[in-house]
Order: structure tokens, then sequence, then C-alpha cells
């Protein structure tokens, strides 16, 4: 699955809880390695210039903390680790997101059955 | 875009009015707001505040953030990117240092004219004086609008050159010969004075604007060097991000690039430099961040105003109204430092625990502004 040009907006109010999402998942985790792994869930239109600053919000706003990696011949690795906030506010970010987007499905909801397939050219976002 | 008619909004509640009025100073002065926004934005506040029946400030938070709000959901990044805390470009930053040192000096010919007459005597101190004032002020904007636009070792030099040059021009001025050299009347300093500020207003910021940024870099091995040097100082000297933070995203940025498959430039992986810059520092950390910068300021100033009141209470023949004017201006300042203090230590309403934001806000966390192609 891929976004299509018109969800920019969605992918970026959605990102946030993403991120936290997938953190949630794992001990902690790297810009690039979250980005692939966004990339794998169908959520293909994050730069790396959308990514960080998202991060760095996260991270001021006490969600996630951050841990320096020691570099293989370059830089060090920042990793990123959710806290204790950051999963409360998981938590409640995806009970509001669900109901969010139930509220829109029942708006949108259509009885008729043969309802048109997402378009089959609908391709990666080029950039945010 | 066409401008109407400014909007005429009778606010019911005297607050209402004055929360308004708020907004509309914050916008024009804090973000450079473009013309309209801030009438819009009231209209649309008005109507919801007619609506609910409540007062504004219940319905839409503090002023001061409301209109933070609103620069970053509707005022392209492209442009609030390249002005500073203040909503000024680094040219803005330069003129405006030329139109406080002209306004100052215009008031303080006319305070001379009322208490020694039309006529002012000019000798050789006063010369070498208003040199070393005008070179001091000219050399501290150049540091101000430098370090603004994010060229910190220019700005080091900028910041160099106004100490030796203060520093010259007292040494010089002591040793001077007294004495009257010629007699000018008041009104022609002060016309002169004058002269200066419109020549300031009237000079191009685009101009000045251009001086302070840099060429854009050929395509070349330097490129991201001279790319991450560049967002270093943004974060740095525009943003006022601390260097251990700043330097923590440069190697995070760094290292992401070099997990980049195939040669993709800085540019091509992170947009443009000063709109990523915006980017990392708009967190809820920004305003304590700015005030921190203030507070040093504010230090500073009034490290000068005290050394002027010692020098007004040693002198065995005081000036009153010197020094009353330099008492009250110490008094406020010392005023100034304990909220500046207050303001960069405390956690601002912008935090995920804020208010909601203008009509449309998304919720906690969520960037605000909207994102555009990179």
């Amino acid at each position: 699955m891929a976004t299509g040009p018109t969800n920019t907006a969605w992918t970026r109010a959605a990102l946030p809880l993403c991120l936290l999402g997938v953190l949630d998942t794992e001990e902690k985790s790297y810009g690039y390695a979250l980005l692939s792994r966004l990339a794998d869930a169908g959520i293909e239109g994050v730069k790396a210039a959308t990514l960080y600053p998202a991060l760095t919000r996260l991270e001021e706003e006490g969600a996630v903390e951050i841990e320096w990696g020691a570099g293989e011949g370059g830089p060090g690795r920042k990793y990123y680790r959710i806290t204790d906030e950051g999963r409360a506010r998981l938590h409640r970010d995806r009970t509001a997101w669900a109901a969010f987007t139930g509220a829109v499905a029942s708006l949108t909801r259509t009885d008729e059955p043969q309802s048109a397939p997402p378009s089959a050219h609908t391709s990666a976002h080029p950039g945010e | 875009m066409a401008k109407d008619r400014k909007p005429t909004l009778t606010w019911e509640r005297e607050a209402d009015k004055d929360w308004a009025a708020s907004v509309e100073i914050r916008l024009a002065l804090d973000h450079d707001a473009p013309l309209g926004l801030a009438d819009e934005v009231l209209t649309e506040a008005h109507e919801l505040v007619h609506e609910e029946g409540r007062p504004a400030r219940d319905l839409l938070g503090d002023p001061h953030t409301y209109a933070q709000l609103v620069a970053d959901e509707r005022i392209p990044e492209e442009h609030r990117a390249r002005i500073d805390s203040h909503g000024l470009t680094p040219g803005e930053r330069l003129t405006a240092s030329f139109v406080s040192v002209g306004i100052s000096a215009a008031l303080y010919c006319a305070f001379e004219w009322l208490t020694d007459g039309l006529w002012i005597g000019i000798g050789w101190p006063s010369v070498t004086l208003t040199a070393t004032v005008a070179l001091g002020v000219a050399l501290t904007g150049a540091t101000i609008a430098t370090w603004t636009a994010g060229r910190l070792p220019g700005a080091r030099w900028f910041a160099a050159a106004t100490i030796g040059a203060v520093l010259a021009g007292v040494g010089v001025t002591s040793l001077v010969p007294d004495g009257q050299l010629f007699t000018v009347p008041a009104p022609v300093l002060i016309l002169t004075c004058l002269a200066v500020v419109v020549g300031a207003v009237k000079f191009p910021d685009t101009t000045l604007d251009r001086w302070f940024t840099p060429a854009p870099v050929d395509s070349d091995d330097s490129n991201d060097d001279a790319w991450f040097t560049r967002l270093d100082g943004l974060l740095r000297g525009r943003h006022a991000m601390p260097s251990a933070q700043a330097h923590g995203h440069i190697r995070e940025a760094r290292h992401h690039l070099a997990s980049t498959p195939g040669d993709e430039r800085a540019s091509d992986v992170f947009g443009d430099v000063e709109v990523y810059a915006l980017r990392l520092s708009e967190g809820p950390t920004r305003t304590r961040r700015f005030a921190r910068r203030q507070f040093y300021g504010s230090c500073a100033l009034t490290l000068f105003l005290t050394v002027m009141l010692i020098d007004n209470l040693s002198d065995p023949d005081p000036s009153p109204f010197w020094l009353a004017a330099n008492t009250c201006s110490l008094a406020a300042m010392l005023w100034i430092l304990v909220n500046e203090w207050r303001e960069s230590t405390t956690r601002t309403t912008s935090d995920p625990a804020g208010p909601a934001g203008p009509a449309g806000s998304a919720g906690s966390g969520t960037p605000t502004s909207p994102d555009s192609p990179s």
C-alpha cells in the first residue's frame, strides 16, 4: 500500500502516533530504521526532512528519550526509546485515533457494494 | 492578495478587545505576518466568541501562544524559516539597529538644545566619541545580523571588531585636546540623525539580506560539509539552540546520509537548509531557548546601566536628570531580568498539554505546519 499525493497531511498528522507505535514494539530504534519500518508498513511518503523534526519534537515533549551508540568509523548513531510518558500518550492517542477514523468511516460509508477499488496507479508520493 | 478594507470588529468585552490587540501585535512584531492574516484570524475568533458567548482567552487560550500557533499553521515555512525570534530577517535587524540609534541620537540632540541652547559646541572629544558610537552601533548591528543569519565565525569577527573599535575610540577620546572647534545649530544635528533613520529605512532590506546570506555551494565534494556547517550555524545562531543539541542533530543527519544508498546530497535528503533548521527548532522548548538568550542580553545591558549609575554617583556634581533616568532604567531592567529568567525556566503552554490551537489545530505533538515538498 502506498500513500497517495492527497494523503500528505494525514501522514504528517499520524506520524508521531506511528513512531510511538513502532518504538513501543522495540527496545530502541534509530531514524533510518524507523523510516524503513514506516515504509514496510505502507507509509512511504515520509522523508528524513519530516521524520527527524517529528522525533525531535517527541523528545522535547518527553515521549521518547535518546541514547547515543558508538559509531563504526563514522558518527555515532542516535537511538530513540519510548518513555512511560510516551506509552501513556500512545494509548491515549490510539484510542482517540480509533474514534476519529470510526467517525470518518461512518460519514463516508457507502451502501454500494461495488464501490471502486483503490486506484492502481496510486504511487508513493514524491516527497513531503 | 487583494487587501480589502480592514474589518471593524466590535468586541463585547474589554478583555476580548485586549486579547485581540495582543494577538494582532504579536503576529506583526514576532512573526512578520503577511498583510491581512491578523484581520482574517481575528474575524474568525470574533465569530467564535460571539457564537459561544465565552471570553476569547477561555476559548482560544493565551494570546501570545495563539499568535504562535497561527504563525505555525498559516505562515508558510519558507517565510518563517528566514526570520528570527523577533520576526526580522538579518537585513531588517541591521536596519532596526540604525533606526534605534538614529532616533536615540535625535532625542539626545533635542535634549541638549533644551538644556544648553540652540548652538551646540563641537570639539575633538565629541567628534571622536560620536564616531566611536556610530562605528560601535554599525558593528554591533552587523554582529547581531550575522549571528541571526547563522554565520557564526563572521559574527565573532564583527564582535571582536566592535570591542576593538570601542576601546580604540575611548582611548583616542581621552587623548585628543579639549576645546571647541566650531558650533552647530541643534536642528542641523537632529536632521542629520533623522537622515540616518530615513536612509536606513529606505535602503532595501533584500540587498542587506543578500549580503548576509552565503552563496549557494556548487555540487562538489565540499557541498555536504557546507550544508551541515550552515545547518549548525542556523540552529545555534537563528534558533538559539545549545551547541550540544545542534551538534547532535548534525551527527544524526550525517549518519542518516551515510546510510542512504546512492550518492544523494544532504540538500536532496533534507531539503532547504533554512526550512530544515526551522523544523528541528520548532518544538516546545523554543520559547524557553529564546527567553534564555534574551536574558543574557539583558544581563549585559544591566551591567552597562550599573556602570553608568556608579559613574553618576561618583560625580561630585551629578546631573539630577541623568541620575533619575539611570536609576529608573536600572530598576526597569532588573524587573525585566526577573521576568525573563522565569520565562526561560518554566514550561510554556505550547507543551503537549497546552490549550487547543486555532481552528483545526492538530492534537498533541503533531507537526503544525503544512508540509512542503523538499
